[in-house]
């Protein structure tokens, strides 16, 4: 049944065709500038803390294509509920609140995969050459880390949205959150070429399981070994943020002020 | 003279509209301050860990970063609600208000949009500049403080301009959210000494959409550069002229707008 609020705003996304125009052409001037800065840092040298530039570059396609799929807006989808009172009518539904948020948001996301990110790795794949995993290990424990990521960003989106029960917007948690998931996810700077202090930092927060771990176990930076205790990691962070998740949806029950019902 | 005293009376009202929530003020101011933050710690890091690019510092990377980002704060204080709402006054019909009131249109705009959601953002990119000033070891004496305004002026009537140039179009169009994206898209291309481009690009960012003027080019004159792409040093003093000159242009694009305008007649 989620799967129809998938397919619904999947389609929706057909509707706004200059949007999605505009989107991906200012995606492709991001990925250029980014392009061009890390070749620039590189600077003519081959090789980089163990980091080819061409691995750099495959980490930068692979990012733009990890973060479409992980990055789900789902704390917009429940916030603009929660102050508009239209929760009050999920409330009473048959369907979990939650659920719809994140398969709402997934079917937008799976558009942009579609139209956006795969095309952009296949073209990059000719421009600058990808560096596709060695053995069918790293694909296999990929893919169950990348959906982990999945469900530790929506849950942690999910979050952000119960917020708004207390302080009606989601917009300043999300400034905050995405001051931490800017510096500790590697959506910007791979964790590999941050200083120990700050990648010492990360390893206590979850931040870095959404984007930079998945990553990393495909392009086999990491052993067998110490990719499954990652993926142990974000199944740990996973049950610390679904307890954080079921607290406040018991308190925001109680809060919840349905304004000019 | 007149209209100073009248823009700090509007001022006023909205400083007051702020007090009336001060919690909702605070947390914006600080989960902006946060955001721009990271951002200033990200660049300094990636330039930091490689040693330089094309020459650059991380500090002078950042320096370049914080004067765009001051001077983009500086004119959301004054532009952003100005001609962001500007869309929406035109579809709720409030524009033909501003249309009867008994003072210049432009005016009456720029003074209403005064917006308090940027002392988050100036707070951030301020101190960033400060520290730059600091470990780059630029005497902070009157020359330099007055010559900073004065840059700082200047891109704030280019980004000033730009806010105007994405914003007008609603007169013609209605909606103009995709123009918006690609005001942020073009940001991209400064944030970063725009040496690292190609040459056709360097090109355009100078002559054809002259937004290298808001950072890479007068931030030289601080840094003792010669990072001209071979074009004259002169450059590095024409900052304010490009910011007046865009800002003249934007002004007239407005009028043009306002000639076309016609009432959704709501």
């Amino acid at each position: 049944m989620y799967i129809e609020f998938l397919k619904k705003s999947f389609q929706q996304q057909f509707v706004y065709r200059t949007n999605t125009i505009i989107n991906i052409f200012t995606s492709l001037i991001y990925l250029f500038v980014t392009v061009s800065i890390w070749s620039a840092l590189y600077g003519g040298r081959s090789i980089i803390d163990g980091i080819s530039l061409s691995e750099m570059l495959t980490y930068l396609l692979m990012m733009q294509f990890v973060r479409t799929i992980v990055r789900l807006p789902v704390s917009n989808y429940v916030a603009d509920r929660a102050s508009s009172g239209i929760i009050s009518i999920d409330f009473i539904r048959p369907v979990n609140l939650k659920l719809c948020a994140i398969f709402d948001s997934l079917g937008s996301a799976l558009f942009n995969v579609v139209v956006f990110a795969v095309p952009m790795v296949i073209i990059g794949c000719f421009v600058w050459g990808f560096v596709f995993p060695a053995n069918l290990f790293q694909w296999l424990i990929f893919i169950p880390s990348l959906f982990m990521a999945i469900a530790l960003y929506s849950t942690m989106e999910y979050i952000m949205g119960l917020t708004a029960f207390w302080t009606k917007t989601n917009f300043h948690i999300s400034w905050i959150v995405g001051a931490f998931m800017s510096l500790f996810s590697g959506s910007h700077i791979p964790l590999w070429f941050l200083p120990e202090s700050i990648r010492l930092v990360a390893n206590f927060l979850p931040f870095k399981y959404m984007i930079f771990e998945p990553i990393n176990i495909f392009m086999g930076k990491v052993s067998s070994g110490e990719a499954l205790i990652i993926i142990l990691f974000q199944f740990v962070w996973l049950v610390i943020l679904f307890m954080i998740e079921r607290i406040l949806w018991h308190y925001a029950q109680r809060v919840v002020t349905i304004q000019g019902g | 003279m007149e209209y100073l005293s009248l823009y700090l009376d509007f001022v006023k009202i909205k400083l007051k509209g702020m007090t009336e929530y001060p919690g909702a003020f605070w947390a914006e101011s600080i989960a902006k301050m946060m955001g721009w933050a990271a951002n200033l710690i990200i660049i300094y890091l990636m330039v930091f860990r490689f040693e330089n690019v094309f020459g650059w510092s991380a500090y002078e990377v950042l320096m370049l970063y914080s004067i765009n980002a001051t001077s983009y704060s500086l004119a959301g204080f004054l532009m952003f609600d100005a001609f962001g709402m500007l869309s929406r006054h035109i579809q709720m019909g409030t524009f033909d208000e501003m249309l009867t009131k008994p003072m210049n249109p432009f005016l009456y705009l720029c003074f209403k949009g005064f917006s308090t959601g940027y002392i988050g953002n100036l707070f951030s990119t301020v101190t960033a500049l400060i520290v730059c000033f600091v470990a780059l070891n630029i005497p902070i004496n009157f020359t330099n403080i007055f010559y900073l305004i004065f840059i700082i002026i200047g891109s704030s009537l280019i980004h000033s301009a730009m806010f105007m140039f994405v914003n007008i179009p609603v007169f013609w169009i209605v909606k103009a959210d995709a123009l918006l994206s690609l005001r942020w898209a073009l940001d991209e291309f400064i944030r970063y000494p725009i040496s690292i481009y190609d040459r056709w690009i360097q090109v355009m960012l100078t002559f054809v959409l002259p937004i290298a003027f808001i950072n890479f080019y007068p931030v030289q004159h601080f840094l003792k550069k010669d990072d001209f792409l071979g074009f004259s040093p002169l450059l590095a003093h024409l900052t304010p002229v490009i910011g007046i000159v865009l800002f003249a242009l934007g002004y007239i694009f407005f009028f043009l707008g306002v000639r076309n305008y016609k009432s959704t007649g709501s």
